[in-house]
């Protein structure tokens, strides 16, 4: 595309919405045009939620039923279900930690299933190379340049030009959204416009606008990145997302993720064309000091069930079309340390929520914790592949079956069977 | 010089385009190595050799950096900001020991929680405040590279405390000395050791954070031929390392609580009961290893050149550190001078730190203390408050994860306030500036403002669209008073720093 089309592009962003039929990103994508069977954008919204740091699923999903499991954690070990601040049953062997008692509600409802015992065979230990690894969806190749994600927006031909197909919530694009398919970076819709100096109207703010769009009009990275944040600013105040508050009483904490799965719903709810929401709790790195049924952990759990459960409920007309991830690079070591704390491991259990999913169980085969058992230096083994859970995800409930393209050298053993079709 | 510039820019582009290309657009070196030929009229041109210097090595040119620079040549320059302890800065020490003295001076604690948040302030902000006025520019570089790689989150409980002292003990006094004295001061810093959580490293129950972050970040590199066995007994060897009980700010070797057992480092046996030793060991034998040299090298190449930066300058870089024992500054001075510095211009995107920096550097305005509050609300806004990542790894020093719509509309919008000239510790007076710049007319101020801003040529067509902008609907040529121009120069400065030009380093 040369200079002059670009430039009367964004002239006309400027001024009304364009014609989807003109949004550069879209006709880019036209080239990809290689899989005419996939469906149009009928697919799930996917939330997914990186608890940075590594979680430790063994204080999410407590395995209570398991005979190593108090011998391993002599200090952070919760209680069995019934005692005081003891772990929430879940099926006779598994139980929530105390502190997601919001989550509870949305078990019994058939929303909410755990799968326990995920991993990556990427099992460097190290925060940075597993985030990566997962991020990309290729544990065995590093070089990579682009996220999973990235790559299911761009196998996806649905005719959906909306820079908002894909939008990371914080400052720094979540590596999982990279990729040929430009995403949105936003952190607050409301401050999500050019701001003008003290008395300027909104004409000079327009016109000022209209001068900065002229110096981003070239083909470099900036100009791309710059070309796509004036189309995302057009396309949200034409939306104006923020006018949608939370419904059906739900309260979101004031917290930073409470805050970001606010902004995710209200953009959801305008039809703003999002496909894919990433998101970040960080806080999960319990080397010391981890705590028990209180605690730092436990802090953030609160945070993060509230956060759920809030949007559980805001969204209860559409969470049929909702899938929920929450995810981490890796799992913690089984048995404490001498910090009171754990560190880093390898299998882990990741949160599904939504209509779609076959919630109410736990899904994934628990190797358990006998000596034996554990793997490596002492971690709960990793008995599924995460892409195996997200394959079936992407597969079944965001209507792409180009698992091939968006997990390349990677075979699916079988599904697990925690999604509907 | 500038076609010059160009062809040699030419054979990069060929090198790395391949790899560029393959990248998918998510590649930042888009705009410097993938130019292609000079013919092309959407390139902007280069800028001088000198003006690219700068601007890597400091946190932007000022008119008098670039006069000394271009009176005594790129190589005299760099050696008199490698000696900054010869370079006379006691202005601004005074400055920052008159309005953050925390910095200079901790008080005994204990502190409550108002008196912590202002020792973490004090530092926050000396450092902003040090990066926009010290004239040993490239040591505060340098200073923003080390407190990354050896990176303390500032609000892990006693840390906002205790990285005051990391900082001037630590970070400032080794900056340009020995990788192992680095190494070793940071081993024993308490800031580091609760970050790291080796203070609770103990025999019978070893905590493994310090240990592996120890290899993989600060010395070998995550591919750097370490294994789980190897994170093991580092962590055995550095239990004990701990800090004073008594208020936390030094370090304490606790004999009774270090694993006395023989350990096994990198394929070398370290004997039973050699208490404290055991740490010094695994830190000799990190530092002096191959795998270090090329990881600091790459790092801080990274830093100064390209986000993936050439292989050539990467393995002098490294054979330096090497030959030299892990003296840092023959390393920093073998990259700097290195041809792809040269070769490099517009392949190394501003991260907000720098940008904020480096606006307050380019507009006519006296830095004071008071604009380090105000750059510190805009870095935090933009998500690079120092000292405020918090995982081990540091702020990551690439575009890719700085550049997208988000961050750009924050700069759009924090530059646009600082170039109004209205902000606390950042008044311009515009009127001055015009009349000591003698423009007069909607063209001459869209020049003056360009050459003092970026110090470089716009293409023809940007050049255009800001004198219509600064002409509203008259000629462009037409004579106007001050306070007319006056009223226009913000909107000129603020579309200049919000252009592409003023993203690049």
């Amino acid at each position: 595309m040369n200079a002059t089309t670009r430039r009367s592009f964004l002239r006309t962003l400027t001024g009304a919405l364009a014609l989807p039929a003109i949004v550069p990103h879209g006709l880019a994508r036209m080239a990809f045009a290689a899989h005419p069977e996939n469906r149009a954008a009928n697919g799930d919204v996917l939330v997914c939620l990186f608890q940075r740091g590594g979680s430790d699923g063994l204080h999410l999903i407590v395995p209570y039923g398991d005979a190593h499991y108090r011998s391993l954690r002599p200090t952070l070990a919760l209680g069995e279900p019934g005692s005081p601040k003891g772990a929430l049953d879940l099926d006779g062997f598994f139980g929530l930690h105390p502190a997601l008692a919001p989550l509870a509600e949305l078990w019994q409802e058939g929303l909410l299933a755990p799968v326990h015992a995920v991993g990556s065979p990427d099992a460097s230990h190290s925060h940075f190379d597993a985030m990566a690894s997962i991020e990309r969806g290729t544990p065995d190749n590093k070089t990579q340049p682009d996220g999973w994600i990235g790559r299911h927006l761009a196998s996806l031909v649905n005719h959906n030009d909306s820079p908002f197909r894909g939008v990371g919530i914080g400052p720094i694009l979540q590596a999982s959204l990279r990729g040929s398919v430009p995403a949105t970076a936003l952190a607050s819709i409301a401050d999500f416009h050019l701001e003008g100096r003290p008395g300027q109207g909104a004409a000079e703010i327009a016109r000022f606008q209209a001068s900065l769009a002229k110096l981003y009009d070239g083909d470099g990275f900036l100009d791309r990145q710059g070309q796509l944040t004036f189309e995302a600013i057009a396309r949200l105040a034409a939306a104006d997302p923020g006018k949608n508050p939370p419904a059906n009483g739900a309260k979101y904490p004031a917290s930073e993720l409470g805050l970001a799965l606010q902004q995710v719903g209200q953009m959801i709810k305008a039809d703003l064309g999002m496909e894919v929401a990433c998101l970040d709790a960080g806080g999960w790195d319990t080397h010391a000091s981890q705590g028990g049924s209180e605690g730092q952990m436990a802090g953030l759990l609160g945070d993060l069930a509230a956060s759920l459960q809030a949007f559980a409920t805001d969204l209860a007309d559409r969470i049929g079309r909702i899938t929920v991830v929450v995810m981490s690079e890796f799992g913690r070591r089984a048995h404490e340390n001498a910090s009171r704390g754990t560190d880093h491991g390898e299998g882990n259990c990741m949160l599904l929520l939504g209509g779609g999913i076959v919630g109410g169980r736990v899904h994934g085969r628990w190797p358990g914790l006998a000596p034996a058992a554990l793997s490596g230096p002492g971690d709960l083994a990793a008995t599924t592949d995460f892409r195996t859970v997200l394959a079936e995800i992407v597969e079944r409930r965001l209507g792409n079956p180009a698992i091939g393209e968006i997990f390349p050298g990677f075979t699916s053993p079988g599904y697990l069977g925690v999604a509907r079709a | 010089m500038a076609l010059e510039e160009v062809s040699r820019r030419g054979i990069l582009a060929t090198a790395g385009a391949g790899a560029a290309l393959s990248l998918l657009g998510v590649r930042p070196g888009a705009g410097g190595f993938l130019r292609q030929a000079a013919s092309n009229p959407t390139l902007p041109p280069s800028p001088s050799r000198e003006v690219l210097f700068l601007t890597r090595t400091s946190f932007g040119p000022r008119p008098e950096d670039l006069a000394r620079v271009r009176a005594i040549g790129i190589e005299a320059y760099l050696d008199e900001q490698l000696q900054p302890e010869r370079i006379d800065d006691s202005a601004v020490d005074r400055e920052v020991a008159r309005a953050f003295p925390t910095v200079v001076r901790l008080p005994a604690g204990p502190f409550e929680g108002d008196a912590r948040h202002e020792i973490a302030i004090d530092l926050k902000s000396a450092t902003l405040y040090r990066a926009v006025a010290s004239r040993r520019q490239l040591f505060e570089v340098l200073v923003d590279f080390w407190s990354n790689h050896f990176n303390i989150y500032h609000q892990d409980g006693p840390t906002s405390v205790l990285k005051t002292a990391d900082d001037r003990e630590v970070i400032r006094r080794h900056a340009l000395g020995r990788f192992r004295d680095l190494l070793g001061a940071s081993a024993r810093s308490p800031a580091m050791l609760v970050f790291l959580d080796n203070f609770t490293n103990v025999a019978g129950g070893p905590n493994e954070n310090y240990a592996r972050e120890l290899m993989e970040l600060h010395t070998l590199g995550v591919e750097g031929g370490y294994t789980q066995a190897d994170v093991q007994d580092v962590a055995r060897a550095f239990t004990g390392w701990t800090i004073e009980r008594r208020d936390g700010r030094q370090f304490r070797f606790d004999a009774r609580s270090h694993d006395q057992g023989a350990k096994r480092v990198l394929g070398v046996a370290i004997p039973a009961g050699g208490g404290q030793r055991d740490g010094e060991i695994v830190l000799d034998r990190l530092a002096a290893h191959p795998s270090t040299a090329r990881f600091i090298a790459v790092k801080l190449c990274r830093r100064f050149l390209a986000d993936t930066p050439p292989a050539a300058a990467v393995d002098a870089a490294a054979l330096t550190f090497t030959t030299t024992g892990g003296d840092l500054r023959e390393t920093v001075r073998t990259i700097l001078l290195s041809t792809q510095l040269f070769e490099s211009a517009d392949a190394k995107v501003r991260r907000p730190f720098e940008l904020l920096a480096a606006a307050v550097r380019a507009l006519p305005t006296s830095a004071s203390t008071d604009a380090a509050r105000l750059l510190l609300h805009g870095t935090k806004l933009l998500g690079q408050a120092p000292f405020n990542w918090p995982a081990p790894n540091g702020y990551p020093d690439a575009a890719g994860a700085w550049v997208n719509t988000n961050g750009l509309l924050g700069r759009w919008n924090l530059l646009l306030r600082l170039a109004g000239g209205r902000a606390p510790g950042v008044r311009i007076d515009w009127p001055a500036w015009i009349r000591a710049s003698a423009v007069a007319t909607p063209a001459q101020l869209v020049d003056a403002l360009t050459d003092r801003l970026l110090h470089r040529a716009l293409l023809a067509a940007d050049r255009t669209a800001l004198i219509a902008h600064a002409a509203l609907a008259g000629p462009s040529g037409a004579h106007l008073p001050v306070p007319t121009l006056a009223a226009r120069a913000p909107e000129i400065a603020a579309l200049l720093l919000d252009s592409p030009y003023f993203q690049w380093r």
